[in-house]
């Protein structure tokens, strides 16, 4: 084998070895990339989730032999005063004997009020 | 150009090279992404919520985080375009920040208490007006003094300076020191409003119901309370009090106080 032949076979050799380089670091990354957008992805959905839940939250109002009460979702039920207080999600209070004034998640925004 | 790349892709140095420069490159690419995709989860992972309701002439603010990630409130956007600096303590899960100001607050911006560069604008919902439900097998009994409404009373053309209904020039002898010099007067034209309380809210009153089942109760003053339980109509026999004679199951009656002084 002449050295002219010896050098170009030495060189496919390293074109080679780049090759296979460079689709080891292009793996690498992509597996990389992945594993590190899956939490962004997940917590886009876990916000949508989030964002639906409250949408729906709401609030409802009845009374007892001790007074009026606010209940909201999940059994979560407060007494209503005079002066705006939670009731889980919601800021509810009683305007007159007849009357609650309450604002919860699932009140639009409204700024013309 | 050609050239230059067949002998860095088949010379060992340039080999290195460009191994080197491919290995930072795809490093601080992927670098770079992580430190956006962490900014970006964290920010989903901010769960604010804010509320706000009218009261006493001004609005009461609420902010409550419903999720795991600690938050600061920073700022609160009022409708009139100004801004409040807050910068509260770090909100965890279910813990609320509460503010009363004297504008309508539209939104309110929120920053992670891990990283405060990581912050979100969330809007402030606007409230509503429920009547409060009566169960059906009860009445609400609402007892109250009434305040009417100003009454305006366009007095007689009486020229200023001199009392309502006082002939001109007639002076009004005060006790004992002649004259009086400058009267209250009315000036033509202008009306006098006139705010009515309707009747004395410590008037005892009492009222008596019967029905399916019969009570009575009696007070002074204001009062709110639920007749229960109820099946049918329920008669009333009201003592010093103005309102209907019988209701119906779920239904709320008002009762006004009426005193009769002797």
């Amino acid at each position: 084998m002449s050295p002219k032949t010896r050098a170009k076979a030495r060189n496919r050799g390293i074109s080679s070895v780049f090759t296979a380089v460079v689709i080891a670091i292009a793996v690498v990354a992509g597996i990389a990339a992945v594993a590190i957008s899956w939490p962004m992805i997940k917590s886009g959905f876990d916000k949508n989730t989030w964002s639906g839940s409250m949408s729906l939250y709401k609030v409802g109002f009845t009374y007892t032999e001790s007074g009026a009460y606010a209940y909201a979702q999940n059994g979560v039920s407060a007494p209503l005063n005079d002066t705006p207080g939670f009731v889980g999600y919601c800021l509810a209070y009683q305007y007159n004997a007849t009357t609650a004034i309450y604002s919860c998640p699932s009140n639009q925004p409204d700024y013309q009020r | 150009m050609s050239q230059i790349l067949e002998e860095l892709m088949t010379e060992p140095i340039g080999f290195i090279i460009a191994m080197v420069i491919l290995i930072a490159g795809a490093v601080g690419g992927l670098y770079g992404y992580w430190a956006y995709a962490n900014h970006v989860t964290l920010q989903n992972y901010l769960w604010p919520i804010a509320e706000v309701v009218p009261y006493k002439g001004e609005y009461f603010l609420a902010v409550i985080n419903t999720g795991y990630e600690p938050f600061i409130v920073k700022q609160i956007y009022l409708s009139n375009g100004s801004t409040i600096h807050v910068n509260t303590k770090p909100l965890t899960h279910n813990q609320w920040f509460t503010e009363t100001t004297n504008q309508l607050p539209i939104a309110v911006r929120v920053c992670s208490a891990v990283e405060p560069s990581v912050c979100t604008v969330a809007p402030v919902h606007g409230w509503s007006m429920a009547e409060v439900g009566v169960p059906r097998d009860a009445i609400l009994v609402v007892v109250e003094t009434t305040i009417e409404p100003a009454v305006s009373i366009n007095g007689p053309p009486t020229p200023i300076g001199n009392p309502i209904g006082n002939p001109i020039g007639n002076p009004i002898s005060g006790h004992g020191r002649g004259p009086i010099g400058s009267p209250i007067g009315n000036p033509i034209g202008l009306p006098i409003n006139v705010t009515v309380l309707h009747e004395p809210s410590n008037c005892h009153w009492s009222l008596t119901w019967y029905g399916w089942a019969g009570g009575s109760i009696s007070h002074t003053g204001n009062l709110t309370f639920l007749i229960q339980p109820v099946y049918g109509d329920v008669h009333f026999i009201p003592i010093n009090l103005l309102g209907p004679n019988k209701a119906s199951p779920g239904s709320v009656v008002v009762f006004k106080i009426f005193c009769t002084w002797w």
